[in-house]
């Protein structure tokens, strides 16, 4: 299938973010993308009440399963409606909705299963030192179970096409889920390109993410997972 | 006699009396009920007499003390259960994530656009 603007999902997991969400489908529609899903992680900020254009999908998670989880809708719900690939952007503003050009012009040049944006291949990234820390063990624990280094495995920008979709089934709910889906990718020969983008950090996109107690979580979780499949 | 040999039975029999309640009120299968009674059986000859038990315990698992030998054997009946109990929230966390995503879709199916 081939992948235009058209036929591309963009999903946002959102869980309280309701003071960004506006503006980021804005600015994502100025891009050119116009078929955008919303996964409301059971938020409780009120997200339902904001003014959010009719042509945005919203799906309601009735409670907070993770960010893992709200990915997952979306794939699901993009494959439902026959979508040939999906964009994953995060809703605290850290990306650049720029890049979305970045990633689409990466698969029409490479044509690879998925593009990475990695903020570790934009030297001008200001990145804090404890998220290149988390960051670098996360990749080592990939390059351990697939054998193949990547720089950003924890990216949430990231275009991916549908025979991924496809034959990708996530188990993970939280952030691990970031490190799952690469292994599971790897292991199935898919083609992974990383290509630069853009990061800015503030103080509220840092305690969105993860914490040193998450990070924990979240590496237990990956290889309970990956040891004690039931 | 001890006090204990006298408390432990009393609080055993307690507890089979509820794993045998909820098994009749349909809470628990017979295999559940059946399970737990057999290690509180075992829990109140332990207690009542405590050195036959443990010192054959000792003999059999080929440990010199008998007092390890219990110890051990109790260590590796709690891992056990607590293994056991991390799968059956595993596989909760699961279900309850797979039907939050089915509602989420379902949902979204029954509200036009």
């Amino acid at each position: 299938m081939i992948l235009t603007k058209d036929n591309i999902l963009v999903i946002i997991p959102v869980f309280n973010e309701a003071t960004h969400i506006e503006e980021l489908i804005r600015l994502i529609k100025g891009r050119g993308f116009h078929n955008i899903c919303i996964v409301n992680d059971g938020s409780t900020d009120n997200i339902e009440q904001l003014n959010i254009d009719e042509s945005v999908t919203i799906l309601h998670h009735i409670i907070n399963r993770g960010v893992g989880a709200a990915t997952d809708t979306g794939f699901r719900y993009a494959l439902l409606q026959k979508f040939g690939g999906v964009i994953t952007i995060d809703a605290d503003m850290q990306h650049d909705v720029k890049d979305l050009d970045v990633l689409f012009d990466s698969y029409q040049e490479n044509e690879a299963d998925i593009i990475i944006g990695s903020r570790f291949l934009k030297a001008d990234n200001q990145i804090p030192k404890i998220r290149i820390l988390y960051n670098r063990i996360a990749n080592i624990l990939v390059f351990i179970f697939s054998n193949t280094w990547i720089t950003d495995t924890q990216s949430g920008y990231k275009l991916i096409t549908k025979k991924v979709l496809e034959k990708v089934h996530l188990r993970t709910d939280g952030y691990e889920f970031c490190s799952e889906f690469i292994i599971k990718v790897l292991a199935q020969n898919f083609k992974i390109k990383e290509v630069p983008i853009h990061v800015y950090y503030t103080d509220y996109s840092m305690n969105k993410g993860q914490g040193i107690v998450n990070g924990y979580k979240t590496m237990i979780s990956l290889f309970s997972n990956i040891f004690f499949k039931d | 006699m001890e006090i204990y040999q006298i408390l432990v039975p009393c609080i055993a029999v307690l507890f089979m009396y509820v794993s045998i309640k909820q098994y009749v009120s349909g809470k628990n299968t017979f295999f559940e009920m059946f399970t737990w009674c057999l290690i509180w059986f075992f829990i109140i000859a332990v207690a009542i007499v405590p050195d036959l038990i443990t010192v054959h315990l000792a003999q059999i698992l080929g440990i010199k003390s008998n007092i390890n030998a219990i110890i051990f054997l109790s260590l590796g009946i709690l891992f056990f259960l607590q293994y056991n109990l991390f799968l059956t929230i595993k596989r909760q966390n699961k279900t309850i994530s797979e039907l939050i995503k089915k509602i989420a879709l379902e949902n979204k199916k029954d509200t036009p656009k």
